[in-house]
């Protein structure tokens, strides 16, 4: 696996290392002018993040192509390893690219914005954070991506096997993805009365309370939702397997 | 059975209710250069699919007594008439990625045949000519101590000095201890390595023999042969 991850690496590392060189350059200059000229916080966050939202898009865009491509590519579908492989290199790969944009936002968050003007528009003054607190939220962040990507490429892969060269395997995805990420979400919420499972993107929750009472920060899908979190581990495991067959029986080429 | 390199039994398969193959039996023993003729459309690139364990079928098919598949994708080494490698790589990137994943990759062959070939390691694949690239694969391919040797339309859409330099290459650096399949409908030029050959019409078998049973049974070159069994 990890070999297939290294070429999926070298075949996108300049598109990866080019839009997190961007990400970086434009927060910084963003961050500075803003602060300097005294911008609209409203207008400096919403902007700030719509840059980070950008920069995810482009990264599961990035990550999908590279995994249609890897199931169309004689030279990964000679190779004589399982098709489970083929699923877990990609699903490695889009995690960590992705994981790449929430390391230099809480880069940001941590080393910026303490001495911004943000730090009182966001009340933050009053938030207390433990070491714990920010495992899970970490842990949270890695396995709502890893799970939706998972749902990402089951989609796709569903969709390649209505046609692997038509149209028609898009919009077939695309509804897939569509009732599976509501199901497993209903499932949930229903079942384990879950507000935040891995499908509704849920990670920290902030709730505020009075100036002398410190923000309590919660964390969804794990610590608070080991439930939910399993369901969602067996769903995983039980959409990987289901994953490799298709590859390996009935996905043209 | 497990004397036969590959082995099909009743294969069938359809593409959007087209044919493109209908219960093809036939078998290849070991250490044989077998010509997979056809016209374009005729199935060959189909059947070669099938061996090499990358596409579903109906029926039977075995490399080495294993279902063509992934447990017989170790054994098969398999040039497809699409490119092999990813765009994005050198031709040193595409050895090593050969040499990641294949046990029997030979190293120091593939250097040899690259000299052989006029490629020099650092050149770009998106910026070899269909030729080159010819030559690269075929290098990828051939270096390789597979069993089962698969090589689709090799010569097809190269020019006559690349072609040449391809045929020597196939010569120069196959294992005789395995077999090669070649499918091609340039018969003129490639006949004159064959042992066997096999016609496939239409996605059925028309004829199976050895090139010098079929020479000295019909007292025409296989080229000839083909002209008769595919003329419109």
């Amino acid at each position: 696996m990890m070999k297939l991850f290294k070429y999926d690496w070298k075949r996108d590392s300049n598109t990866i290392y080019s839009v997190l060189a961007v990400l970086v350059i434009a927060q910084l200059l963003f961050h500075w002018v803003g602060t300097a000229r005294g911008w609209d916080p409203m207008i400096r966050l919403a902007v700030s993040l719509m840059m980070y939202v950008s920069a995810m898009v482009v990264m599961v865009i990035t990550g999908s192509k590279g995994y249609i491509k890897n199931l169309k590519s004689y030279q990964r579908r000679l190779v004589p390893i399982h098709p489970i492989y083929h699923v877990l290199s990609s699903l490695l790969f889009s995690t960590l690219i992705m994981m790449a944009v929430f390391v230099i936002a809480a880069a940001h968050g941590l080393l910026l914005i303490p001495w911004s003007d943000l730090t009182a528009f966001l009340e933050l003054g009053n938030l207390q954070l433990t070491a714990w607190d920010v495992i899970i939220a970490a842990a949270s962040g890695i396995w709502g991506t890893f799970f939706v990507m998972l749902l990402i490429y089951f989609s796709m892969t569903v969709g390649a096997m209505v046609n692997i060269r038509g149209k028609a395997g898009v919009w077939v995805g695309i509804i897939v993805f569509i009732i599976l990420s509501n199901i497993i979400s209903s499932i949930s919420e229903t079942v384990f009365r879950q507000a935040g499972s891995a499908t509704n993107f849920g990670i920290v929750q902030i709730e505020s309370g009075p100036a002398a009472v410190p923000d309590t920060v919660t964390v969804s899908s794990l610590g608070t939702g080991l439930g939910g979190f399993l369901f969602e581990l067996v769903a995983a495991v039980l959409l990987l397997w289901l994953m490799a067959w298709p590859i390996r029986k009935k996905l043209e080429i | 059975m497990k004397d036969q390199i590959l082995h099909l039994q009743g294969v069938s398969k359809n593409y959007a209710g087209k044919k493109a193959l209908d219960q093809v039996s036939l078998s290849i023993g070991k250490g044989k250069i077998v010509g997979l003729l056809g016209t374009n459309g005729s199935g060959k690139s189909t059947l070669m699919k099938i061996a090499a364990g990358l596409i579903p079928y109906e029926g039977s098919a075995t490399v080495l007594g294993k279902p063509a598949g992934l447990e017989s994708k170790a054994e098969v080494a398999f040039m497809p008439d699409r490119p092999l490698t990813e765009s994005w790589m050198r031709v040193y990137e595409a050895i090593r990625m050969q040499r990641d994943f294949y046990p029997d990759f030979d190293e120091n062959k593939a250097g040899q045949m690259l000299e052989f070939m006029n490629l020099r390691d650092r050149d770009r694949v998106s910026t070899l000519s269909k030729g080159m690239l010819e030559r690269l694969q075929l290098t990828l391919t051939l270096s390789r101590k597979a069993r089962l040797y698969l090589l689709d339309e090799p010569i097809g859409g190269v020019d006559p000095v690349a072609r040449a330099r391809i045929l020597d290459a196939i010569l120069e650096f196959y294992d005789e201890d395995s077999s090669i399949v070649i499918s091609t409908h340039l018969v003129r030029e490639i006949e004159r390595i064959f042992d066997e050959v096999l016609f496939l019409k239409q996605g059925k078998v028309v004829l199976q023999d050895e090139v010098e049973q079929l020479r000295s049974k019909h007292g025409k070159s296989v080229e000839d042969l083909f002209k008769e069994v595919f003329a419109e």
